[in-house]
């Protein structure tokens, strides 16, 4: 959903703001509206689900008049629309509430949790994109060799082994076998960290490298055969020159696309991996916000990750109108 | 491409492949958690569990084993069965209702301020409180008042005798009410670590995932041995396995049974096991129909094949359960040969005999069968492999079943709280102090929570108010709980199935001595030896 915010204004009146700065007004407001219907959605999932977090308080051994003690004293039995409002007020003064089971702000868990996620997020993205994108541009340029063969072989089996499966296997060969790696949990910090997240980083990257790979192969590969390419080698171009100002150049778009595709993916994506190696990140925090019905948890994560999403794809967005001066044009004309 | 171009290509790789190998073999050479745990006097456990926060009203059941060691209770749990004064120097009952605790000399917190009676009654009423959301609350209903006197006795009186509530007094740890006043409902949070008198202090904690204790330097006594005690939680079996392999880790404790032979193919560990004080059980909601007919319930009794579950799913790692109690928790408590004689008794009720139990159905108010949904808790496979084994059997007498997973939530709402399944349910229920009464008492008397059938028999009610009346040295106590589990066994609100074992496997040449289902109810890392 977005606001057509142009029709306020006569088309033969020049805007004061560029185009690029009038779309990212109009995704900002659309941003707005997303969450909104996000938070909507959420509350009344969460809701929805049988039990409440009074059982997961007041334990198996509660009494019918504590769990009801529970729910008065969390404002559990309000009217739902009040405590919607109630949420969103206090979202409005930056407050995401407090989770029921840890007793901390639940600003605070989920800083804690990005801790975690978001090294393991970013240095996923950036060694799957940059290795996905340099795998692709090679094998494209060397299509039916031996080495495009064992690049498609090794992104087939990639793609096909689930997260799980290959985080167990390395975790085998580098942390039981080689005894290079910590296996379990996310180290004390610094270089124990760093250290405990490279089995994570590796596993992720994998699997996602067969995507990467494979579209990057693909789109690399039409534009090597695109008349601009024979008409420059024609020339006597350098290879080199020619992938830096013909291919990578017509390939962005495509490429910034697939990056912002693979981060949206992993924004929630990364539960699978943080279980198998036992890290409290992002995607842990949801799920067991979920298992004990801590509502401000799971309200909190899953706007956060809708942020996200929405940020990332607008950034996305941006980008490609700045690299791409066709979709710049486009955008002045229908302005 | 021209060959020096080649050549500069196979270089640059090469240069990023030999920074690829000296960045793992840096890695490798300062890896070096897995090397050093035990040498440093470093103790790495994998547990199956961690709390949200180490605040003394969420925690419960295995977290104690760390919580205790931080926050000592005033009376210790011994592996033998007895519970010695601990912060306390005496303990006096003057009658079966009353506790009068008198409080040691010259103890302090960690952060060196002294331990008094107000901490002790503070500790406690965080628990005892009409509006407590400790999962101990329960126990401490029966609480009447706490009082203190003078500056070193606690007397807690209670409503009526119990004989658990020496073990409740000792699986609760002692919290500082200074600390509380200043800091509420955030102590045991992260950012606020919990401060007891105990050995050792929090040092990290990731809440449900991961906590390291480290030794109190003012700690009153011996000093502790362990340089550090982490205890993290694998979440994944596989990834719980070749966590131990790599040896970051000194053991597992408390492992899923489904993993036991994994386990035992380790080279370097070696297991210990025990029997658990619990059980896998069928329950009937006596309130519904067609559970409300025992010819119904007796039926099914007779349709499942108990000991086919212990072999099938559990491979041998648990024994059939005649009744609610364990036969060894009982014999404990009584005369071993009569007790034996009895639960041969309790057993024979149970057989598995198809024809048997087509012939309850044909009296009961279904004779044609029926179709059923039974609910189960997704984080426990067992359940549901249960329930798919005795459906075979009952899909011979008329009875189809579907199984429906759900998560541990909703399962406890559908089942335990709303009471809203089709009647018949399947879980597991564990003892939460080594007293025989435990189990039947919550799961047979009316209005308590493990009472999933709402079964209310005055008589079995009756029995077990007596036994908890009487002294625990009282001869005759067993007696009685051996009575009120005949009559509800033939009223058969629920099937005992089997009691699971618990087992802990420890690197080879570690071992935790008198080792039993209670072991985190005492001071555990006095009894881890190495050899």
């Amino acid at each position: 959903m977005s606001l057509d915010i142009t029709t306020t204004e006569t088309t033969d009146k020049p805007w004061l703001i560029s185009p690029l700065a009038r779309m990212i007004l109009q995704r900002l407001v659309a941003a707005v509206v997303v969450l909104f219907v996000v938070t909507i959605l959420i509350f009344a999932f969460i809701h929805a689900a049988p039990g409440g977090p009074e059982q997961a308080i007041g334990g198996r051994e509660a009494t019918p008049e504590l769990l009801e003690s529970i729910r008065e004293e969390n404002h559990l039995n309000d009217p739902l629309w009040q405590q919607y409002t109630t949420f969103v007020t206090n979202l409005l003064h930056g407050d995401l509430g407090t989770s029921y089971t840890r007793r901390e702000p639940v600003s605070t868990s989920i800083a804690t949790a990005a801790g975690v996620t978001l090294p393991l997020l970013l240095a996923t993205w950036v060694l799957s994109t940059v290795i996905g994108g340099a795998l692709g541009l090679y094998t494209a340029r060397r299509q039916g060799s031996r080495a495009d063969r064992a690049v498609i072989g090794f992104t087939v089996v990639g793609a096909s082994s689930p997260v799980f499966a290959t985080g167990v296997l390395l975790s085998y060969v580098f942390g039981v076998k080689l005894g290079w790696l910590p296996t379990l949990g996310s180290g004390d910090g610094g270089m124990d960290t760093v250290k405990h997240l490279i089995l994570p980083v590796l596993t992720t990257t994998i699997v996602l490298m067969a995507s990467t790979t494979r579209f990057a192969r693909v789109r690399f590969g039409q534009v090597l055969e695109e008349d601009q390419v024979t008409f420059a080698r024609s020339r006597g171009l350098s290879s080199r020159y020619i992938v830096k100002t013909v291919v990578l150049k017509n390939s962005g778009v495509q490429m910034i696309t697939l990056a912002g595709a693979v981060l949206v993916a992993m924004t929630g994506g990364l539960v699978v991996v943080e279980q198998v190696y036992g890290l409290q990140g992002i995607g842990t925090l949801l799920i067991t916000g979920i298992t004990m019905r801590d509502i401000p948890i799971v309200q909190g994560v899953t706007l956060v990750i809708a942020l996200m999403v929405v940020v990332i794809n607008l950034v996305v967005d941006v980008l490609c109108f700045v690299i791409d001066p066709r979709l710049r044009k486009g955008l002045e004309a229908t302005s | 491409m021209k060959m020096s171009q080649i050549l500069a290509t196979r270089r640059r790789v090469a240069v990023l492949v030999i920074a690829l190998v000296s960045t793992l073999a840096l890695a490798a050479c300062t890896s070096s958690a897995s090397d050093e745990a035990a040498d440093d006097g470093d103790l790495n456990l994998i547990v199956p569990s961690a709390p949200a926060s180490w605040d003394t009203r969420q925690t419960g059941s295995l977290t104690l084993a760390a919580q205790l060691l931080v926050n000592e209770p005033l009376m210790t749990y011994q592996a033998d069965g007895a519970v010695v004064p601990n912060l306390a120097s005496a303990v006096a009952n003057p009658s079966l209702t009353v506790y009068e605790y008198t409080l040691a000399e010259g103890i302090t917190f960690s952060d060196g301020s002294p331990l008094t009676v107000e901490d002790v009654k503070f500790s406690y009423e965080l628990h005892s409180a009409a509006d407590s959301t400790s999962y101990t609350a329960a126990a401490w209903s029966q609480v009447e008042s706490i009082e203190t006197s003078g500056n070193d006795k606690i007397v807690i009186t209670l409503k009526a005798p119990d004989p658990q509530f020496r073990y409740t007094i000792a699986k609760v740890g002692i919290v500082s009410k200074a600390y509380y006043d200043e800091h509420g409902d955030a102590v045991g949070t992260p950012d606020v670590p919990q401060i007891g008198t105990g050995p050792y202090l929090f040092d990290r904690f990731v809440p449900q995932s991961e906590t390291t204790l480290v030794p109190n330097p003012d700690y009153r006594g011996e000093k502790p041995r362990f340089k550090s005690i982490t205890m993290k939680v694998a979440k994944d079996d596989a990834a719980r396995v070749v966590a131990l392999q790599t040896g970051e880790f000194d053991g597992v404790v408390s492992p899923p049974l489904s993993q036991i032979a994994s386990f035992e193919d380790l080279d370097g560990f070696t297991g210990q096991e025990a029997p658990d004080f619990g059980l896998y059980r069928i329950n009937f909601d006596t309130k519904k129909a067609p559970f409300d007919d025992v010819h119904v319930r007796k039926a099914i009794m007779h349709a499942t094949n108990r000991q086919a579950l212990v072999d099938g799913i559990f491979a041998g790692q648990a024994t059939v359960a005649p009744t609610l109690v364990p036969e060894s928790i009982m014999a404990a408590a009584g005369d071993p040969a009569e007790v034996k004689q009895a639960y041969v008794e309790l057993e024979s009720d149970l057989a598995f005999d198809l024809d048997a139990a087509r012939a309850e159905l044909e009296q009961s108010s279904r004779p044609d069968g029926f179709d059923l949904e039974i609910p189960v808790d997704q984080g426990d496979p067992s359940q549901s492999l249960i329930a798919q084994t005795i459906g075979q059997d009952l899909a011979e007498i008329g009875i189809n079943i579907t199984v429906k997973a759900m998560d541990q939530q909703g399962h406890g709402d559908a089942v335990y709280f709303k009471h809203t399944a089709d009647g018949l349910s399947i879980d597991s229920w564990n003892g939460g102090t080594p007293d025989p009464l435990n189990i039947p008492k919550n799961t047979l008397l009316p209005g308590l929570f493990g009472n999933v059938a709402q079964y209310d028999n005055p008589e079995v009610t009756e029995l077990l108010d007596a036994y908890q009346a009487l002294d625990v040295e009282d001869p005759t106590r067993v007696p009685v709980l051996l009575k009120a589990l005949s009559i509800s066994g033939d009223d058969l609100p629920m099937v005992p199935l089997f009691t699971p074992k618990v087992f802990a496997f420890f690197k080879d040449g570690m071992e935790l001595k008198n080792f039993d289902t209670f072991w985190y109810m005492t001071r555990w890392t006095d009894n881890l030896t190495t050899s």
